[in-house]
C-alpha cells in the first residue's frame, strides 16, 4: 500500500510557485530520497507534505487518506514525523521536554517510550535536563529525528540531516536509518545532497529539477557517483 | 516601635508591596512572555474582573466566590476578545498594541456610560490584629498566601501539563510546534483567556483595597509593566516572582522610613538601574547563570 502519494501538487510562495506539478510516491518501509541542486524545490516539496505550506492544486494522500485540506497539526496527528532543514528543536526547552513534543505526532497516546530513543541515541540521556540550545549541531539534528520517531509514526520526512552536521555523524544517522529500516515498518522520505548519506540507506530517489521530477534512480544509479552528481552538482 | 515588631512589621509591608506587584502584573506578563502582545487593555480586564466581584457580591454571592467568578467571567471574555480581535495582530507588536489600546478606552468610557463613576465599595473580608505596636490586616496576609499558591499553580501549569508544553513551545516556534501536532491557534485563545482571567482575578482580590471605578485599572498598569520589564519574558514566573521581590525590597524600607511617595520613586529608580544592567530582564540573567553552571557540571 502507498503510505504517502503526492499527485501534480502545485505549490509555492507569494511571488510564484515553486512546485510545478510534483508526484512521487512512497510504499510502507521504504527510504526514498529526493535529490536535485539548490533551488529546485526539495524543501517546498517536504513543507508542503507535512502541510506548513498549503497546495494550491493537486493532492496529498496519507496511507490513502486525502489530506491536502487539513492543517500541519492534524497531518501530524496522523503519524507523520517531521524533520526540518536546521533541525528547528526547541532551543530554551530541555532535551526531555523536546521529547514529549514528539509524543503529539501520530495517534498513539500511551506512555512516551524514551527507552526506544535512548538505544539508539545514548548521548541523549545524559543531557535529559539539559535546554536543547546547549546541545552541538549534531547532537541538536539527532535529537530532532529522536522527537519525531518518539511516538512512532508511519512515515518520517527528513529534511537535509546531514546539513551543518559533522561527516562523523552523518554516518551514524545513516546506520540509524537503516537500522530503523530492519526494526520498523515506518517509511522515511529523505531530501538529502550527502553522497554517502544518499548511497547508504536509499531504495530510489527521485531528482528534482525546477519544480518537477525530472526521473527516478534506482540502487544502482544511486551507487554510480557519476549519475548521483550528474543531478546534484552545479 | 520595639525591635521585634519593626522587623515583623518590615516584613509584613515586604510581603504585601510584592504580593501587589505580583498580582498586578501577572495577567500581563503571561499575555507578554507566551504571546509577544503588549496587551494595553491590562488595566480594563483588572476593572471588569473588580466589577463582576462587586456586582456579584452585593448581589448576595460570598466574596471568595465572587472572585473565582470574576476569573472565569474575564477569561471567558479574554477568549472571546482573542477570537474576534487579537488574533489578527499576531506578529504586529505595533498593530496589537494599538488594538488593545482602543479595547482598554472602550472599555473604560463603556463601563462608565453603563454603571456610572462610582460602584459601592467592598469592605476589605477579615479584621486585623495586632502584635505590641505592630497591627496588619488578615486579608493581606491572604492575599500573599494566594500570590505564593498563583506561582506554584502556574509553575505546575507550565511545566507538567501538555497545555503548558505546547504553550512554551509555541511560543518559541511557532511553525514547528504546528508541524508536530500542536494546535497553535487553540494555544493562543487559552493562552490570552488565561492572562485575561489572571487579570479578573487579580482585580477582584484587589478590589476590597482599592475604589471601585470604570478608570480604576490604571492605577495597575504602570506598577504592572515595570514588574513585567524587569522580570523580562525568558522565564516568564521565575521573572515576575524575581522582580516583585526585588522591587519590593527597596520600596518597603525607604517607604517606611521617608513615607510612601519616597519609596515609589526608589522603586521607579530600582526599576531603571535593573533595566540599565540587564536589559533582557532578571529571568534572563538567572537562566545565564543556570546554562552555565549546569554545562559545567555536564
Amino acid at each position: 500500500m502507498n503510505i504517502l502519494e503526492v499527485d501534480n501538487l502545485i505549490a509555492g510562495y507569494q511571488t510564484a510557485n515553486v512546485l510545478r506539478g510534483v508526484s512521487i510516491t512512497l510504499t510502507k518501509g521504504e527510504i526514498v530520497s529526493v535529490i536535485g541542486r539548490n533551488g529546485v524545490g526539495k524543501t517546498t516539496l517536504v513543507r508542503a507534505i507535512i502541510g506548513l505550506l498549503r497546495a494550491r492544486s493537486g493532492r496529498v494522500l496519507f496511507a490513502g487518506n486525502d489530506v491536502t485540506g487539513d492543517s500541519a497539526d492534524v497531518r501530524a496527528k496522523k503519524g507523520i514525523g517531521y524533520v526540518p532543514q536546521g533541525r528547528e528543536i526547541f532551543a530554551d526547552l530541555t532535551v526531555q521536554e523536546n521529547l514529549r513534543m514528539g509524543g503529539f505526532i501520530g495517534t498513539r497516546r500511551s506512555r512516551l517510550n524514551f527507552e526506544s530513543v535512548f538505544e539508539y541515541f545514548p548521548f541523549l540521556k545524559d543531557r535529559i535536563h539539559q535546554r536543547g540550545g546547549t546541545l552541538s549541531g549534531g547532537q541538536q539534528e539527532m535529537l530532532a529525528i529522536a522527537r519525531a520517531l518518539i511516538n512512532q509514526p508511519e512515515l518520517l520526512l527528513l529534511d537535509e540531516p546531514s546539513d551543518g552536521v559533522q561527516p562523523s555523524i552523518v554516518e551514524e544517522i545513516g546506520q540509524f536509518l537503516l537500522h530503523l529500516k530492519e526494526s520498523s515498518d515506518v517509511s522515511v522520505l529523505l531530501v538529502e545532497q550527502n553522497f554517502d548519506l544518499l548511497q547508504t540507506v536509499s531504495d530510489r530517489a527521485y531528482a528534482m529539477e525546477k519544480g518537477a521530477v525530472a526521473g527516478q534512480l534506482t540502487v544502482s544509479d544511486i551507487n554510480n557517483d557519476d549519475v548521483l552528481a550528474a543531478h546534484i552538482a552545479v | 516601635m520595639e525591635v521585634d515588631a519593626l522587623a515583623l512589621s518590615l516584613a509584613y509591608q515586604l510581603g504585601t508591596n510584592a504580593a501587589f506587584l505580583f498580582l498586578a502584573a501577572v495577567g500581563l506578563i503571561i499575555i507578554l512572555g507566551m504571546m509577544n502582545i503588549i496587551n494595553l487593555a491590562h488595566g480594563e480586564l483588572m476593572m471588569i474582573g473588580a466589577y463582576i466581584a462587586t456586582i456579584t457580591h452585593h448581589a448576595g454571592l460570598p466574596f471568595p466566590l465572587a472572585v473565582v467568578a470574576s476569573f472565569f467571567g474575564v477569561a471567558f471574555f479574554g477568549a472571546i476578545l482573542e477570537l474576534t480581535i487579537v488574533r489578527r495582530f499576531y506578529g504586529r507588536e505595533l498593530g496589537a498594541l494599538v488594538v488593545t489600546w482602543g479595547i482598554s478606552l472602550i472599555l473604560g468610557q463603556g463601563t462608565f456610560l453603563v454603571f456610572g463613576p462610582f460602584m459601592p465599595a467592598i469592605k476589605i473580608p477579615g479584621g486585623s490584629s495586632s502584635y505590641g505596636s505592630f497591627s496588619y490586616s488578615h486579608y493581606w496576609l491572604v492575599l500573599i498566601a494566594i500570590s505564593i499558591a498563583l506561582i506554584f499553580v502556574l509553575y505546575w501549569i507550565y511545566r507538567h501539563t501538555s497545555y503548558g508544553l505546547q504553550a512554551r513551545a509555541t511560543m518559541q516556534n511557532a511553525k514547528m510546534a504546528n508541524a508536530l501536532g500542536v494546535p497553535t491557534a487553540r494555544v493562543y485563545t487559552l493562552t490570552f483567556s488565561l492572562g485575561a482571567g489572571l487579570a479578573g482575578l487579580s482585580g477582584a482580590l484587589l478590589a476590597p483595597t482599592s475604589t471601585i471605578a470604570p478608570f480604576m485599572g490604571q492605577q495597575f498598569v504602570a506598577p504592572a509593566f515595570i514588574t513585567v520589564v524587569v522580570g523580562g519574558a525568558t522565564n516568564v514566573i521565575s521573572g515576575a516572582v524575581g522582580s516583585s521581590l526585588i522591587l519590593s525590597a527597596v520600596k518597603t524600607p525607604i517607604g517606611m522610613a521617608l513615607g510612601a511617595f519616597s519609596g515609589t520613586v526608589a522603586l521607579l529608580v530600582a526599576a531603571l538601574i535593573i533595566i540599565r544592567i540587564m536589559p533582557n530582564g532578571i529571568s534572563f540573567t538567572i537562566q545565564k547563570y543556570l546554562d552555565r553552571r549546569r554545562n559545567k557540571k555536564a
